[in-house]
Parts: structure tokens; sequence; C-alpha cells
């Protein structure tokens, strides 16, 4: 890139008298109000990591199994290993299936685990009662920037 | 026209230039003017801000925490929800979808300064909880 008074210009950059009319002059400003998720650097957007919740799915007699991903902002998968905490009412246990790994709390309403390489952790929720479990997760020691809004409802019947 | 007018310099992107929407996803936490002090207690409204400052309408799920001795809950009727804690000096809430606010009430029956701070829980989203907030008990 070529310093330019100041500013930083690519090699084979349009020069401004050429630039389509449409595009705002005064320091290359952008509109206010127009920089959404889509306009960031992958990098960037990957730092905001947003938990999504799978579907349970039946398994053992008082045992449901449901995954849970991280997506960005655009609902693109992120594939990182990342730490989170996990809890639920205590009526239920939780534990990690195939994918992820628990850190501490196994077999606990409070468990925080760490999904694998893929994003991806599979957790097994234990309930011996007829209730509905509310899942939470969230961020914890470890944890990158996390929007973990979503709740997940396991209902044992 | 010089060509630096239409060159935007690296690492200029501001918080004005956040689409709504986008700016709608970082909530921040804060304080309305506490009331006078009734019978030990005193209100104040909590508000969610969006990353333009803006008073977000959303659900976000907080922590509050405050001095020990003094009681966290919401004012009747008011708006939010009280997920755990209610009357205890940690408190889990959840602010009304519709304005994004939550009616708190903090009583204490002793005299002095009460600091309430928020936090990120366990169903959070991005929050910011920068903001803390101190009553005057007489």
């Amino acid at each position: 890139m070529t310093r330019l008074d100041g500013h930083f210009l690519k090699p084979g950059s349009i020069p401004a008298d050429r630039l389509d009319p449409s595009i705002p002059l005064g320091g290359g400003a952008l509109p206010d109000g127009t920089v959404t998720p889509a306009k960031l650097a992958e990098n960037l957007l990957r730092k905001f990591v947003v938990v999504r919740w799978g579907t349970a799915q039946d398994g053992d007699p008082g045992e449901k199994t449901v995954s849970l991903h991280f997506r960005d902002y655009l609902d693109n998968p992120i594939p990182a290993a990342h730490v989170l905490r996990l809890t639920c009412d205590d009526r239920a246990t939780l534990a990690v299936g195939e994918h992820g790994q628990a850190l501490s709390g196994a077999e606990s309403a409070d468990l925080i685990a760490q999904t694998d390489a893929t994003g991806r952790l599979d957790l097994v929720v234990r309930c011996s009662e007829t209730a509905t479990i509310t899942l939470a997760a969230g961020a914890t020691q470890g944890s990158p920037l996390l929007d973990a809004t979503a709740l997940l409802d396991v209902n044992f019947a | 026209m010089p060509i630096e007018d239409a060159v935007s310099p690296v690492q200029k992107v501001t918080m004005d230039e956040m689409a709504q929407e986008f700016a709608d996803r970082f909530a921040i936490l804060t304080f309305g003017t506490p009331g006078a002090e009734t019978d030990d207690t005193i209100a104040v409204q909590i508000q969610l801000k969006n990353a333009l400052m803006e008073d977000l309408a959303a659900k976000e799920r907080i922590r509050l925490t405050c001095t020990a001795g003094a009681e966290l809950s919401l004012v009747d009727g008011g708006n939010g929800v009280v997920l755990s804690g209610d009357g205890t000096e940690d408190m889990i809430l959840e602010t009304d979808e519709t304005t994004g606010t939550f009616d708190l009430e903090v009583d204490y029956s002793g005299t002095g300064t009460v600091t309430v701070v928020g936090g990120a829980t366990q169903g959070s989203g991005f929050v910011h909880c920068g903001e803390s907030l101190d009553l005057t008990f007489a």
C-alpha cells in the first residue's frame, strides 16, 4: 500500500474523479447507519460468537441429547473450540456426549465445557421426572464474546 | 478534487456508521435518576441502550448485585421480570422486551451508600455493564 497524505491507498485504486457519484466523498467516511455485519471482515465477524441450539433428541429413558453450535452474525458456522458454561435447574444433570469435552461439573446442573474444533458440543441431559428443563448457556472464564440469549426447553414426559 | 478525499483511512469505522440492526446487537446497561427515599426504599429504572446510546427495546438477562445488607427487587407492577434472587443482594432479572426497562427497587434499613452493579450471566447477549449506581440512604 502507498502512503498518501496520511491515508492509505491500494495500488490501482480508482482515482476520486472516476468514482461513482453515489460514493460519498470527504475523508472517505461511510454514511451513518451503513455498516452491517456483512461488511465485517471474517476474522472480525468471528469475534462475535452466537450460541445456537439444535433440536433435542430422545436417548435412553430419562435422557435427551442436544447439540449446540457456534454461529456468527451472518449465521455462518464458527469452527472453533470455545469454553462456555451451561446450567439448568437442579432436577436435571448435564454431561458431554460425543463432541466436545467437559471441563468441570460433569453430571451436574452447572457444567463448564468446551466445544470441539468444529464448534460443536453434544450435551446429554438426564432427568428422572416429568418436567420441562430449560438450558442456558453463558460466558465464563476462558470464553470469547458470547451471545447466549437463546435458551432451550427440553421436555421430559 | 484530491484523491485522498475519497479514500477511507484504515481504522475509521465509527459507531454512527453502524446499521441500526447491528447496533441493536450490543446492549448497554444504564441507570436512570433515582427517586427519593421512602420507607428505606429507593426506586430507579434500568434502561438498555444500544451501541449508539439510543433506547433499546429488548429482553436481556442481567445479574445485579449490591452492597451487603441491601435488597433488590422489582417495583410492584413495574416493567421487567425477576428470574431469581428476588429480595436479596444478588438478583437475576430480565428487562421488559417492549421497552428494554426494568423498574428496580432497592431496600436498605441502614444509612450510607449502597452500590448496585450489573453483569452478564447465563442467557445474556452482548451486554456492557460498565456503569454502576450509588444510592445514598439517610
